[in-house]
């Protein structure tokens, strides 16, 4: 028994070790040849480590760089930060404010997020150029807001119905508790931060970091199993007052 | 005054974004579609006010027919393959790895970062790494003389095979084929679920197709005046290798997410039962990971028809053996200013990926309004 166990777990060790040689081999080719001195450079002994390490080409990659490495920064941070704002107002309402055919719209917006974009590159294009935008960093980040609109609002959805809505637990006509109790907190606020703030508040966390790498977030449309990777509700019950946020 | 600004707030949140996303997106599909309908292109396309004329679906006719376009066809051809390859490989791969983690071996959270971080890299990184890794007289090639075995003399990129070959002529003999087996597939689930009313009405399609496809395509003129081979190009393989390589991290945590998913019980319930790890596996977990598979194609296959910079980052923008109908857009577009054919391909493409993505969202629409 103890045997086949051992035979087991060392197929998998093996297959584990020999998938990972595998997916870390680019970045072995990547990390030495970066190293090595140009002149060293040559099929026959690529995959040889090289023989005094070469820290030069890194500065020479630094000047190449560095100018439109500052362009990538301007757009990658423009573009994310707008269109994560506008993302999470969309996705908020999405999630709370039922409009009358809010289904339907919010798949029409999600239709953007998949569509080739040489479908509307002609027409971007004339657009960008009558604006004067064409060729510029500001003409890339216009159109990385907008064809990120649709995966922001995504995300920001489902980070929504993860939320308590805020506007019911205020209303008087809910009945729900608002005097101040013993601890100085009324029971709305004791309500919140108690029961729904460590889920609320990993959430947050979690899936703000998800709105900064949208592409790790363009995995799931909808059919993870809620215990995997949404959050389970049980932590709502927890004993009231243990939970102080996160 | 409630009820009012329950509406109005949501509605003017929304509004700049309803109105960028009919703009950028329904309205810009609309003007391409518009332009494949044209000729723009054929004189000066980059005139202030070009010239520009309504000629039908001549474009589309050009494209699958037309005796210039065999490059677009081949292409096509190529973007076929490159889903099917990617969509089954990353699958495949991406649960051997999953059901490999699954067993909790030590060092897990370190294997997992391994095999998902080539998924933060963009294609340009992969693909610039891949093309050196990949060159013909190096890199994957000279691994097997570390052991003194002779170097591999495989063309990953640049080969000029070409496999499975097929004559375009008989494209729509083998369209109707397929899609006559499609319908006998569905009368024979109709017959099975007992339905034999709606089974017979589904033979009909099935029966005049076939029909069609074994003896009636003979009075139908051929497509193209003369014969011409397309098939899977060899020189692919080693982009549909960098695309595996890249993208079967992301099937790997979809699916250890979902082998997760499954409860305990159901595992202990299945070992009481006899089943061994493989059984369990074959015929529990599998079956339940069937909405992860179902999402993990929509999204692969969407990828691999958008596929653009991959190929221009390994194999260029020129290299007809690799090319995909995305780079033959913007080669046909911006280079050759022909705007009308470009729009054409790119319309082509968009129904392409709409066959996958617009069943998907009609069934998430569907879901969250259940």
């Amino acid at each position: 028994m103890l045997k086949k166990l051992d035979f087991g777990k060392l197929v998998v060790y093996s297959a584990l070790v020999l998938f990972s040689l595998l997916y870390l081999m680019p970045i072995y080719m990547t990390v030495i040849t970066a190293l090595k001195h140009p002149a060293n450079i040559s099929l026959t002994t690529a995959w040889q480590l090289p023989g005094n390490i070469n820290w030069g080409s890194f500065a020479e990659a630094y000047n190449t760089l560095g100018p439109n490495f500052m362009n990538s920064l301007y757009l990658a941070v423009s573009a994310t930060i707008i269109s994560a704002v506008i993302g999470s107002l969309n996705g908020y309402v999405f999630s709370k404010w039922k409009l009358p055919g809010n289904e339907l719209i919010f798949t029409l917006v999600l239709f953007g997020m998949f569509i080739p974009y040489q479908i509307i590159l002609i027409p971007l294009f004339r657009v960008l150029r009558q604006l004067g935008l064409y060729g510029g960093i500001p003409g890339l980040a216009l159109a990385h807001i907008v064809y990120g609109i649709p995966i922001t609002s995504l995300i920001f959805l489902r980070n929504s119905d993860n939320f308590p809505d805020i506007s019911k637990l205020l209303r008087p006509d809910t009945g729900i508790d608002d005097r101040v109790g013993p601890d100085g907190r009324s029971g709305v606020l004791r309500n919140l931060s108690a029961n729904n703030t460590p889920a609320f508040g990993s959430g947050v966390c979690r899936r703000c970091n998800m709105a900064v790498y949208p592409d790790l977030e363009r995995i799931p449309v909808g059919n993870y199993p809620d215990e995997t990777l949404g959050q389970p509700d049980n932590r709502r019950t927890r004993p009231a007052g243990r939970g102080t946020g996160s | 005054m409630q009820f009012k600004s329950d509406k109005i707030v949501p509605l003017l949140i929304l509004l700049p974004s309803l109105v960028l996303i009919g703009i950028f997106v329904y309205g810009f599909i609309g003007q391409t579609v518009y332009v494949s309908l044209t000729d723009w292109g054929q004189g000066a396309a980059l005139a202030e006010n070009p010239e520009i004329n309504l000629i039908g679906f001549k474009n589309f006719g050009d494209l699958f027919s037309g005796f210039l376009n065999s490059r677009f066809r081949q292409d096509l051809v190529n973007a076929v393959f490159y889903t099917l390859f990617l969509v089954s490989g990353a699958l495949g791969i991406g649960l051997i790895l999953a059901i490999l983690l699954d067993r909790g071996p030590k060092g897990e959270s370190v294997f997992r970062t391994i095999f998902l971080y080539p998924m933060s890299l963009s294609f340009i990184v992969t693909g610039t790494i891949w093309r050196w890794l990949l060159a013909p007289r190096g890199g994957i090639n000279r691994l097997p003389t570390m052991i003194g075995l002779p170097a591999i003399g495989f063309r990953w990129l640049n080969s000029r095979q070409s496999i499975l070959n097929f004559n375009w002529q008989n494209l729509p003999q083998i369209t109707a084929i397929v899609v006559g087996a499609v319908f006998l597939y569905i009368a024979y689930r109709q017959w099975r679920s007992r339905s034999k009313k709606k089974a017979l009405l589904s033979l009909v399609p099935t029966g005049l197709l076939l029909l069609w496809a074994l003896w009636g395509a003979r009075f139908t003129p051929a497509i193209l005046p003369t014969p011409e081979q397309h098939g899977f190009n060899l020189a692919t393989i080693g982009i549909i290798i960098t695309a595996i390589w890249q993208y079967s991290g992301y099937t790997m945590a979809l699916y250890l997410a979902g082998l997760r998913g499954i409860s305990e019980d159901l595992r202990e319930a299945a070992r009481l039962d006899g089943a061994n790890q493989f059984q369990y596996y074959l015929n529990v977990a599998i079956p339940i990971l069937k909405p992860m598979t179902m999402s993990a194609i929509i999204i692969l296959a969407h990828i691999s028809l958008k596929m653009f910079a991959l190929i221009f980052a390994m194999t260029g923008p020129d290299n007809a053996e690799t090319s995909h109908p995305a780079v033959l857009m913007y080669l046909t577009t911006f280079r050759a200013n022909n705007f009308a054919k470009g729009a054409a391909i790119a319309v082509v493409l968009f129904l392409m990926v709409a066959v996958f993505i617009v069943p998907y969202l009609v069934s998430a629409y569907r879901e969250r309004r259940a």
